[in-house]
């Protein structure tokens, strides 16, 4: 489907895991949406990468049921807190230390068909069958640029497809 | 792929061993596996029930509520810990779907086919050659085993 014919994803929004228990909102924009494929995304998915959405920090919230904490270590040395369904086990949302943004683990939230990230990360241990768009950005690792050229590429994306 | 397979869930308080060899392995693009994922769609690497066995922790189990007209109870198995999804248990079923991600050795994973496609996320770039199905194969995942033995005998 050409990208003209897609409508920008419009928020609030909400979202929720798959057995009902645990449902969040997005209140505000999204910053960037894109493709993660380390191996901590992988093992924990269930697919070959994670789908992640920058959003800040005070336009997220959850709104229904309680989820559970998990604390890990990310590819990068990064210590992050992973929130899930205790019902299900879903995976809703990570929050790193520090950062003035959140990432929504995307695939959760309601109309998750009309999704369209501008990226990839960590490509170097995606899986070898996966194939990208030309057009998207591809890091071999963690951006160095503080996401700037993801949140740049997807604000150029909704704005285009809103138009 | 060489068996044994060994996998576990992301904190590794659960770890799985796989002794006979899958039967096939396919990407699911359906709204519920985008959901339970939080991705774009899962990947189901299908075992015999007996090849497939834990060796450390046992996951928590919750009946997934089914949107289509199937009789059969599906259980979602994960870990209590972390959240990993397992694997998915339709009773009766001979095999159980496995979560392939959750393999220890993920560089040898080459999906054969595509389900569930007429929910996929507009931007996934499908292989031309792969078998790709609207809704589920009508055919008892025939074709889609048949395409893995080829592949895995290549």
């Amino acid at each position: 489907m050409p990208e003209q014919a897609m409508p920008a994803m419009s928020f609030p929004r909400e979202g929720g895991c798959q057995c009902g228990g645990v449902r969040y909102a997005v209140t505000c924009e999204p910053t960037a949406l894109y493709c993660c494929h380390c191996t901590n995304c992988q093992a924990q998915g269930g697919s070959a990468f994670a789908m992640s959405m920058l959003v800040p920090r005070d336009g997220f919230a959850f709104i229904k049921g309680e989820p559970k904490r998990f604390d890990f270590v990310a590819d990068s040395g990064n210590g992050k807190i992973g929130w899930c369904c205790p019902d299900c086990g879903v995976r809703l949302m990570h929050d790193t230390e520090g950062r003035d943004s959140i990432t929504v683990r995307a695939g959760t939230l309601d109309g998750a068909g009309e999704l369209r990230p501008v990226g990839h990360i960590w490509t170097r241990s995606a899986q070898a069958w996966m194939k990208f768009d030309e057009t998207d950005l591809i890091y071999e690792k963690a951006p160095e640029d503080g996401y700037t050229a993801l949140k740049e590429k997807w604000a150029h994306q909704q704005a285009s497809l809103a138009g | 792929m060489k068996l044994p397979m060994r996998g576990g869930c992301q904190c590794g308080a659960i770890r799985f061993e796989i002794t006979e060899r899958p039967l096939t392995l396919y990407c699911n693009h359906s709204e519920a596996s985008q959901q339970e994922t939080s991705s774009a769609f899962s990947m189901s690497l299908l075992v015999p029930r007996e090849g497939f066995k834990f060796l450390k922790g046992g996951p928590t189990a919750f009946e997934i509520k089914k949107e289509s007209t199937a009789k059969k109870p599906k259980m979602g198995l994960f870990c209590d810990k972390c959240g990993t999804r397992i694997a998915n248990d339709t009773q009766g079923n001979p095999s159980l779907s496995v979560r392939a991600s959750c393999l220890d050795d993920r560089a040898q994973l080459r999906p054969v086919g595509h389900i569930w496609v007429k929910s996929a996320q507009d931007w996934v770039v499908l292989h031309e050659d792969d078998l790709i199905y609207e809704e589920a194969p009508d055919d008892g995942y025939y074709a889609l085993m048949e395409r893995w033995a080829a592949q895995e005998h290549a």
